[in-house]
């Protein structure tokens, strides 16, 4: 009897320990939802007569990127990151995959995204004509690359951690991209859905950045505990005059 | 090789080789600084607005800088007038005394420049300074030059004056007629530039 | 017809450098005073980078006949930044357009016409022993191979070399990497070299002329070295002005040329602002225009010396033809503007330039006038150099004619900046200068070496290259008619009113190309003729200028006895005498 009882006791505590080292290691994260409040402007379509070749890559008027609504308003093309809240110190390995931003049907897709710091960006010519990419940063090395129509793929790195610039090609003056560069993994690009996941996050109190390349930045406070899932939703609105 | 009117005059031109070619020399500066004064004049009527020179440079320096010139012209016509005479001694004091109110010259721009500088007044502050710094630059620019000619013709040139003393005093002469326009062209900047 | 080497006539004897034979091989031919060696320098030098600028045009010529299409052996050879896969990027292409320019006109054609043909035979031409200043003469020629060194050096800087023109027009120029700050600096040099030269030649023919060599006695080549000598002298300093200016806004952080609120890749450049990028249009033009009768003056001396000499008459309206040159030299640095006719001045502006236009044109055509006259009744050789003149004649009639509309403000419009413009100029320049200066090689070469070159050789050479220029530049006229715009990597491609007459940049393409291959007879000829040649005494062309007095070539020092001129420099055929021709330095 007394042999059980031991093996009950020591199958408690082991219960007790898995279960909190568990909690330990479980990752919380953070979603949400960013709409738009109001009713959406709408915007001209992308001219690209200036390059005829161009215009003969779409079949209808090509939809202007710094407005993508989903139904209901969701709004694509958010970045959203953790901007305060993460440890100090601590350091994040850059993914070996890299981030892969392709020209084609002469705009850039994706229009927005992340990036760590020393992740390869990886920059593909799917047009079969000459573009040239040209990074705008102010912290980094600005990066100026013409790609030939024989010429489909490049790639960079950046050094630094910075906020978001942008990217654009000198011979289409409308194509646009956006790019921010980060030391952590804690970031995601809305699609059409407007739906963001940041996961993989310590128990913790976070500030949560949205950015919108025109409509500027929305911050919110969140804290997760183990295991969390907390929802996080945006709105951004035209500026009142 | 001797080449013919290096020294004695052409009959049908009355000029010596050097003669000629230090006045066609100063020909083209007259051009070189005609462009820059040109371009003050255009830079300035299509300003907007356009500081008075003495409320940003220094006019009581700059005067002494134009005495010290005009002075050391005087002192070089006399170097070159005491050759003719024959007297080297004195060629060597006046000559020394020009090369030494060059340099006294260009003390007095280093002061003003640095303290520019130090008050945060750069080429790249506004048009105004860009200009000044740029022709008073070139201006220096050529000072040095000339300094470095005479000094050539004061220490190690002078040993032609034994050898041919024809060839030493026209040398000196067409020395001196660059120095004097260098001078003239300072009686330009001092007005454009620090009076009005 | 040779003459004993000794000419018989009195005058002062010739004091020879006693030390000339003792000096080693660096004095005797590399660091020269004697302006045989300094001008056969200059033309080898100039000929190497004439060569050097054709290869630059040659490489552009592919990219402008089959736009986009790779050479990858290419660009295996000059790597990513310039041609990745093979393919042109278009910065390559605009350093491979503006160093053409900038190499042709003042590493090329200047440095022979007037430092080569001007030094090597002026002071032959004069009765002198050398010019005036034979050590300047040697600086000079040393500073200009620095400006060529650091020309030819901005090609391998990060960046590459200058690629906003020959031109740097402002603001571009000024934002651009360091390639254009060495094209700066230079130009710096060229400048002093080319001033030097200046200073030297006027010296040299005022004063060390022969007994009896008045100014109305010249050889009309000697007229059109004074007057280019003048050109230089006085329009280059304002460029030298410009080029620190634009040096300053470069490293200094001035404004001279940058307006205010300039944006830059969508960022508001940091600067001072309130400097104006028509200051340099009219300091570069300022010189600029002066520059191209620089280009084209020494080329129509040579044509008029091998005219005379190959119909065996006098020049027909040589006292015009003096006077003529002279008013175009003043008349030259008063139309610069008509470079500019599209940059919004009023139309009082427009009106005084366009008349000072015309007005110049006048001199001109007195000129090639004349030339065309003094054929007429002549018995005429055609030899190499006589062909190469003579074709030079009608060539530059096209460029010159062609340039009237350009002059001309309304009819400017539609042609600024187009290929009309580049293929006027290239007229005037190419089949017009550059082909004087190969006749004048053909010429002058039993001089500077005692041969002949090959004259099959030289006939192959001339029929060659004046086929196939047309074949360059007549097209470019339609193409520029059309308003294909100058200065575009893909030659018009992606604009549709272009589309009828793009196959003219294959056909212009293909005739460089094949240019090329009939300049190898030449580079040939130039160097087998100088131990194979056929040996010729002093005066092969039975010529009447004093140069030919002469030994072929001329020691040091160039006469024994001082020559002396007796009569005017194109006495052939006069009636009575013995010969057909009667030199100027025979009593």
């Amino acid at each position: 009897m007394r042999g059980t009882a031991n093996g009950l006791w020591l199958a408690a505590v082991l219960v007790a320990v898995s279960g909190w080292s568990g909690a330990a290691a479980a990752p919380a994260s953070i979603t949400g939802t960013v709409t738009f409040d109001g009713k959406a402007p709408t915007l001209k379509p992308i001219a690209m007569d200036a390059e005829p070749v161009c215009a003969k890559k779409h079949s209808g008027p090509v939809p202007n990127e710094m407005l993508e609504l989903g139904n209901g308003n969701t709004m694509g093309n958010i970045l959203v990151w953790v901007s305060k809240g993460l440890p100090s110190g601590k350091t994040w390995p850059a993914p070996s995959t890299p981030v892969v931003i392709d020209q084609n049907g002469c705009l850039y897709k994706p229009h927005v995204m992340g990036i760590m710091v020393g992740q390869t960006y990886k920059i593909l010519n799917s047009d079969g004509i000459l573009h040239n990419i040209h990074t705008l940063p102010k912290v980094n090395a600005a990066f100026n690359k013409g790609m030939p129509a024989t010429v489909k793929e490049a790639t960079t790195v950046f050094a630094k951690p910075e906020d978001v610039f942008h990217v654009k090609c000198d011979v289409h003056p409308w194509m646009s991209a956006y790019v921010g560069v980060f030391t952590h993994p804690f970031f995601s690009v809305t699609a059409a859905d407007g739906k963001y996941t940041i996961s993989g996050l310590d128990p913790g109190t976070y500030e949560i950045t949205a950015w919108h390349e025109r409509l500027g930045t929305k911050t919110a406070t969140v804290t997760v505990g183990a295991s969390d899932k907390k929802t996080q939703d945006f709105k951004f609105a035209m500026p009142t005059k | 090789m001797d080449i013919p009117y290096t020294v004695e005059i052409r009959r049908d031109t009355g000029l010596t080789n050097g003669k000629i070619g230090i006045w066609l020399f100063l020909a083209s500066e007259v051009m070189l600084f005609g462009a820059l004064f040109a371009s003050y004049i255009l830079i300035r009527t299509g300003a907007a607005s356009w500081p008075r020179g003495d409320t940003i440079l220094n006019v009581p320096l700059a005067t002494i800088n134009t005495i010290v010139l005009i002075t050391s012209s005087v002192t070089m016509v006399m170097a070159w007038a005491s050759l003719k005479r024959g007297r080297f001694g004195t060629f060597r004091m006046y000559m020394g005394g020009t090369i030494l109110l060059g340099a006294v010259f260009l003390v007095i721009k280093f002061f003003e420049y640095s303290h520019k500088f130090e008050t945060g007044l750069f080429p790249s502050t506004n048009n105004f300074l860009a200009i000044y710094f740029t022709l008073t630059g070139l201006h220096g620019i050529h000072v040095m030059g000339g300094m470095a000619v005479n000094a050539y013709f004061w220490g190690p040139g002078a040993k032609q004056w034994k050898t041919n003393p024809e060839w030493f005093t026209n040398r000196v002469e067409h020395s001196g007629l660059f120095w004097h326009f260098v001078d003239l062209v300072w009686i330009f900047l001092f007005p454009t530039l620090y009076l009005l | 017809m040779s003459h004993p080497d000794a000419v018989a006539s009195p005058g002062p004897s010739v004091a020879h450098e006693v030390h000339h034979e003792a000096l080693g091989f660096w004095r005797r031919y590399v660091f020269s005073t004697d302006h045989k060696v300094i001008g056969i320098q200059y033309a080898i030098t100039g000929l190497l980078f004439l060569l050097f600028g054709f290869t630059l045009m040659m490489l552009m010529r592919w990219q402008l006949a089959y736009p986009g299409s790779a050479l990858p052996w290419l660009g295996k050879i000059l790597g990513d930044t310039r041609m990745p896969g093979g393919t042109m990027l278009p910065e390559f292409y605009n350093e491979l357009g503006a160093m053409h320019g900038t190499i042709m006109v003042f590493l090329g054609v200047v440095p022979l016409a007037v430092g080569g043909f001007g030094n090597f035979v002026v002071p032959l031409q004069i009765g002198a022993q050398d010019m005036a200043f034979p050590r300047l003469n040697m600086a000079s020629y040393w500073f200009f191979f620095l400006g060529g060194v650091t020309m030819l050096a901005s090609f391998l800087v990060p960046g590459g070399a200058a690629q906003s023109g020959w031109t740097s027009y402002a603001p571009l120029s000024v934002i651009a990497g360091t390639g254009q700050t060495m094209w700066l600096i230079g130009m710096i040099f060229l400048i002093t070299s080319s001033l030097l030269g200046a200073i030297n030649f006027i010296t040299t023919i005022i004063q060390l002329r022969a007994k009896g060599l008045t100014f109305m006695r010249f050889p009309f080549f000697v007229w059109t070295q004074f007057v280019t000598a003048f050109l230089l002298l006085m329009a280059f300093p304002p460029l030298e002005a410009a080029a620190v200016m634009q040096l300053m806004d470069r490293l200094a952080g001035t404004s001279f040329f940058l307006p205010s609120g300039l944006v830059v890749s969508g960022q508001v450049l940091n600067h001072a602002g309130g400097g104006n990028p028509l200051l340099w249009q009219h300091l570069f033009w300022f010189l600029a225009h002066p520059e191209v009768y620089v280009l084209i003056l020494p080329a129509m001396g040579i044509v008029a010396e091998i005219i005379a000499n190959n119909t065996r008459k006098p020049l027909w309206g040589y006292r015009s033809m003096v006077y003529s040159l002279v008013f175009l030299g003043f008349m030259s640095f008063i139309v610069w503007a008509h470079h500019m006719f599209m940059t919004g001045m009023g139309t009082a502006m427009a009106a005084f330039f366009q008349t000072t236009t015309m007005i110049i044109s006048i001199p001109s055509v007195v000129i090639l006038t004349a030339l065309i006259i003094s054929l007429w009744g002549g018995s005429i050789r055609f030899n190499t150099p006589m062909l190469f003149a003579l074709s030079f004649l009608p060539m530059f009639g096209i460029g010159g004619l062609t340039g009237l509309p350009l002059g001309l403000n309304v009819a400017d419009i539609p042609l600024h900046d187009t290929y009309y413009v580049i293929a006027h100029f290239h007229y005037v320049v190419a089949p017009g200068t550059i082909f004087a200066l190969f006749a004048g090689i053909y010429y002058w070469y039993p001089k500077a070496t005692g041969r002949k070159m090959n004259e099959t050789l030289g006939i192959i050479h001339w029929i060659g290259s004046l086929i196939c220029m047309n074949v360059v530049f007549m097209p470019m006229f339609l193409v520029g008619l059309a308003g294909v715009s100058r200065r575009l990597y893909d030659g018009g491609a992606g604009y549709a009113f272009a589309q009828p007459v793009l196959h003219l940049n294959a056909v212009s393409s293909w005739g460089a190309w094949i240019m090329a291959l009939f300049q190898i007879p030449f580079i040939f000829n130039f160097f087998w003729s100088i131990r194979k040649g056929e040996k010729t005494g002093q005066n092969p062309w039975q010529a009447t200028t004093l140069e030919w007095a002469a030994p072929s070539p001329p020691p040091h020092g160039n006469f024994a006895t001082a020559p002396e001129a007796y009569r005017g420099p194109y006495e052939y055929s006069v009636p009575g005498a013995a010969k057909d021709f009667s030199p100027q330095f025979e009593a």
